[in-house]
């Protein structure tokens, strides 16, 4: 759990956060601004597409993961640490501030 | 509009209560959507439930219950029932979408009222179409609407559907399956081809002798060396395609005599598929926002090039690199409904994300996909970052691939409608 501390700002670790992480500093250190739920909320959409409510199967669900596994998931597939062709492509296409506004608000529980 | 439109508020800034501003003469701002497809009940449920009643939301479909495109060539395969791919709009209902089931056959802009065949009216503050395709008239010499019981397109999923499955059940031994496969672009770049692997799983179990012919007029198609691995693997020497280069695109048929001609010549079929070329359902002609086949649209957020208060989604929208397919259209919504929010109440407006991927069955549990994430410019939406599966994978691997299909239909069509009243 302290290297998934470190990943998320805002009420957790509030002293690293406010700096505008690199794309490419998130694979050596993944520091996280603080995540707007508002944004993610409407990103979330675009989860919501395939990651359904229902039983995990080959697509799981996501609803209720913590911010912490919810943030190092896709920065695992933003840095090739995790494979998944589509999931790849979707951690590129979110910066730093859409990982942590998607993170925060999926730890509202609002989707569970 | 510019001053209720809010621009994308940064990390940090929060979300602001704006004040609502209210269409004049009205309780609330007034939203129809037209067509409850994967564009437009996505965007009607997105704009109800975020909204939270601060906009009027009707959704005018002519159809009670929705029979989706995507997976209907699993049931033609035996591998889904009818009542599988059909979706009620109660859900709909009950979140607060006012569902009308009728056609809408007018547009007029400049009041802003569109009229329903039925002789009601209904008044909007931002209308939006998303009403699938239709057939090019004569696209397909000796086919039109009347010939479509004796030659099915079942490319609108439906009754078609199940009679395009009857006659292939119906198919003597050793008959003939023939295709007309569509021009470029179309909806479901793969499903033409995915009929075909669904088609030949049934006729291998019940017709083994049975051939399937494809005049095709492109010179390659989706996933072709996918299909192509496939096909010869699972059904060898069932399936014969014949593409631009010799003569696909030259067809005629004869529904009386039930010839398929290819290039001149005629050949008798037991079953023949026609899919016509395709341009953007009616509405968006008559509404006068088509340019050509299409209607061209802003890739900012999906609002039409030619009115500023009509916004197009999904296969009818001419918008760049996307597919047209219903994963495209759901996307597509999530951002109009974002932003049709925001410009009638003054909620945040988001950035536009945009992503799509497409599976397909080759065989029972032999699925692969394609897909890719896209961003907006000026132009158009562009493609960023794309995958496909490739030949020679693992049979694990299809299998898992076909298994992500199942939970994106699930969890798509659930986007779509809400959960169901039960």
């Amino acid at each position: 759990m302290a290297e998934g501390k470190r990943l998320i700002c805002g009420g957790l670790v509030a002293v690293l956060c406010g700096g505008a992480a690199a794309a490419d500093a998130l694979c050596s250190d993944p520091v996280l601004p603080a995540g707007d739920a508002a944004y993610g909320a409407y990103l979330a959409g675009s989860c919501r597409s395939c990651h359904g409510a229902g039983d995990p199967g080959a697509i799981p669900a996501i609803a209720g993961m913590t911010r912490e596994d919810f943030a190092a998931a896709l920065i695992g597939y933003r840095c090739g640490r995790r494979t998944h062709a589509g999931m790849q492509g979707v951690a590129r296409s979110l910066g730093p501030r859409e990982i942590a506004a998607l993170a925060a608000y999926f730890a509202t529980g609002a989707e569970d | 509009m510019a001053l209720n439109r809010r621009g994308f508020l940064g990390a940090g800034a929060g979300v602001l209560a704006a004040p609502a501003v209210l269409a004049e003469g009205h309780a609330r701002p007034r939203v129809l959507v037209i067509g409850g497809g994967a564009g437009g009940a996505t965007a009607a449920r997105y704009l109800a439930r975020d909204g939270a009643g601060a906009v009027a939301v009707t959704l005018v479909e002519p159809s009670r219950v929705y029979v989706s495109c995507f997976f209907s060539n699993l049931y033609l395969g035996g591998l889904k029932r009818i009542e599988e791919i059909g979706h009620s709009y109660g859900g709909l209902a009950r979140g607060g979408v006012n569902v009308v089931h009728d056609w809408a056959v007018a547009v007029d802009r400049a009041a802003r009222v569109v009229t329903l065949a039925g002789g009601g009216e209904l008044g909007y503050d931002r209308l939006i179409l998303s009403p699938g395709i239709d057939f090019v008239e004569g696209a397909v010499p000796g086919w039109s609407l009347a010939a479509q019981n004796a030659m099915p397109h079942a490319y609108k999923a439906g009754s078609q559907t199940e009679l395009l499955r009857a006659q292939v059940a119906a198919m003597p031994q050793g008959g003939i399956f023939a295709m007309v496969a569509p021009p470029n672009p179309y909806r479901c770049p793969p499903g033409p081809y995915e009929r075909v692997s669904m088609v030949a799983h049934v006729l291998k179990e019940t017709n083994p002798t049975a051939k399937i012919l494809i005049a095709d007029p492109k010179p390659k198609f989706s996933k072709m060396s996918l299909f192509e691995e496939g096909w010869a693997e699972h059904y060898p020497g069932m399936i014969d395609w014949v593409g631009e280069d010799f003569g696909g695109g030259v067809v005629r048929v004869d529904p009386d005599a039930m010839t398929l001609s290819i290039d001149g010549e005629a050949t008798r079929v037991d079953v023949c598929n026609v899919i016509p070329a395709m341009k953007a359902g009616r509405i968006a002609q008559i509404a006068g926002v088509t340019e050509g086949n299409w209607a061209p649209v802003h890739a900012a957020d999906m609002s039409s090039r030619v009115d500023p208060d009509i916004h197009v989604l999904g296969d009818a929208a001419a918008q760049g690199d996307m597919p047209k397919s219903g994963f495209a259209a759901n996307s597509q919504a999530k951002v109009c409904a974002n932003a049709v929010l925001a410009a009638l109440t003054g909620s945040a407006q988001f950035p536009p994300r945009y992503a799509n991927t497409c599976w397909s069955l080759i065989a029972p549990q032999d699925g692969v996909k394609v897909g890719a994430t896209y961003e907006a410019t000026a132009e158009k939406i562009a493609r960023v970052d794309g995958f496909i599966s490739q030949p020679g994978e693992t049979a694990a691997l299809r299998r898992e691939t076909y298994g992500e299909s199942e939970d994106w239909y699930a969890a798509m069509t659930a986007d779509m409608f809400g959960a169901p009243v039960t």
